[in-house]
């Protein structure tokens, strides 16, 4: 009977600190708070001319960042669209997705995967198609600890960040570009390249890291 | 239906001091993953991939009914037994609270049970209960990464096969990647058809046949083995019968109702496959 009784005690002392364990956690990192200026990024740069594009509510709503950039941009017959999302505190619902497995979830078929160094640092390229339609995307993620494209490091940065109070702001950037008609997916994407080194400097000056 | 049986859960000669600490203890674990708890229903109820997520608890306190009778007689509660699945289920819930990592917490909820269980009926009863308790696992969704990542190949996989059928039959078509192309249409196999869907499901029914029929253990872990082509299998029957029938009738097979209604109708087969086979494999006992 004292075992059952000491076997409960125990327990409910270690759930109940489990209980104040989670807002305290939350609570630590909450501490650090940081905006991003993405407003402040060029629309123009060089030849290169963009469009302020309204984010679908819908993906929004999944989305949770605390704050988006969504842009058009136009190099003469070229379009190309950059999308920034910046996630102040990254917590249950409001994390940096994946295009991974965000562009399956709205139907877009990944082709092809690969990682290389477009964007001044570690970059994620796919080939991605829906219906006839086929683009190309390089993105990063952009973290107090540097850029990178690997989700699981994403979450371990996380993690330690959680546990040791750490800031927990992150950064999402994707660039895209549509396949042409008369274009190679290897073409397309040397193309949309040499427009992301051109336009990320514009970019970063916009994020706090 | 015996309650009684679950006299040996609620063992009402302990005590008052006993009983309370017991309701404590369940009460303080539910406001813990209160929220955990509510979001899995959510996502069964919204997400079409875990739908079967529904049954699984029913199924499981199901199962645990059936097993209460090898419990034995009294119930040796001791930390000692709690620690292993505490101590990994506390870690499990710091990682994850500190990563806003649902599936992570959700295991970390699992492991906190199971210690809770192993806690306080020890680790003979826990044994007996072990499979309605493990079949629990089968309730939580995968991470988002991991199915993406499986899913675009299983597309691929099922495009190919049901080409191949196709081929067979005599249908006039071309496969590209993941897209079928038939003479007047074209059929996407899209995320929702690369099969992993009824993959997840098929293999939850497997290892629920496989525990309820008695079997060989190596039967049992061949059963669910089997899932897997039986799966692939009725889900590229289910492309195939699309692509015939778009092909004869129209378009209207790739829609509404009919399109849902031969998904149904191939995940059943799926489902009585492996029950059959189950069924067929119970006759093999396992030697006493």
């Amino acid at each position: 009977m004292a075992a059952a009784i000491r076997v409960r005690l125990v327990l409910l002392v270690v759930i109940g600190a489990c209980l104040g364990l989670g807002p305290a956690l939350a609570a630590r990192s909450g501490r650090h708070v940081y905006r991003a200026q993405l407003a402040t990024i060029p629309l123009s740069v060089g030849d290169i001319t963009g469009v302020a594009s309204q984010l679908d509510d819908e993906i929004a709503d999944v989305l949770k960042a605390s704050q988006t950039l969504n842009r058009n941009y136009r190099r003469g017959d070229d379009r190309y669209w950059l999308f920034v999302g910046y996630f102040a505190q990254q917590r249950f619902g409001s994390q940096i997705h994946s295009p991974r497995h965000c562009y399956p979830g709205s139907g877009w078929n990944i082709l092809s995967a690969a990682k290389g160094e477009r964007l001044g640092g570690p970059s994620g390229e796919l080939l991605i198609q829906r219906d006839k339609d086929q683009r190309v995307v390089l993105y990063q993620y952009l973290t107090r600890s540097g850029a990178t494209t690997s989700e699981l490091r994403l979450k371990v940065e996380l993690t330690l960040g959680g546990l040791l109070g750490r800031p927990l702001d992150a950064a999402f950037i994707r660039y895209s570009t549509p396949v042409g008609p008369e274009e190679s997916a290897a073409a397309a994407m040397e193309r949309l390249g040499r427009f992301a080194r051109e336009v990320q400097p514009t970019v970063r000056p916009g994020l706090p890291f | 239906m015996k309650l009684g049986k679950l006299r040996r859960l609620t063992n009402p000669e302990a005590g008052l001091p006993q009983f309370l600490l017991t309701l404590l203890v369940l009460g303080a674990f539910l406001a813990l993953y209160r929220s955990v708890l509510l979001g899995l229903v959510q996502q069964w109820l919204d997400d079409e991939n875990y739908t079967h997520g529904l049954l699984v608890p029913p199924i499981a306190a199901f199962l645990l009914y059936r097993c209460l009778d090898r419990l034995p007689r009294v119930a040796e509660p001791s930390l000692r037994a709690a620690l292993p699945f505490l101590l990994p289920g506390l870690a499990l819930f710091v990682g994850g609270t500190a990563a806003a990592e649902l599936f992570t917490l959700r295991l970390s909820m699992l492991f906190l049970f199971w210690a809770i269980v192993r806690g306080f009926y020890g680790v003979r009863s826990f044994r007996g209960l072990r499979f309605p308790l493990f079949f629990l696992v089968f309730m939580i969704p995968l991470p988002y990464v991991f199915f993406y990542r499986v899913a675009f190949p299983l597309q691929l996989l099922s495009a190919e096969a049901s080409g191949k059928v196709l081929d067979f039959l005599g249908v006039v078509h071309v496969q590209t990647g993941n897209i079928i192309h038939l003479r007047e249409t074209s059929l996407d196999v899209v995320t929702a058809c690369s099969g992993l869907r009824s993959l997840l499901a098929l293999i939850t029914f497997a290892v629920l046949a496989a525990g309820l029929f008695p079997m060989r253990r190596a039967l049992r872990a061949l059963l669910v083995v089997l899932a897997v082509p039986i799966a692939m299998a009725t889900n590229a029957l289910r492309i195939v019968l699309t692509a015939v029938l778009v092909h004869t009738h129209g378009r209207s097979f790739l829609e509404g109702a009919l399109h849902q209604g031969m998904g149904l109708l191939t995940f059943g087969i799926g489902v009585g496959l492996l029950f059959l086979i189950g069924g067929g494999f119970r006759w093999q006992r396992p030697s006493v």
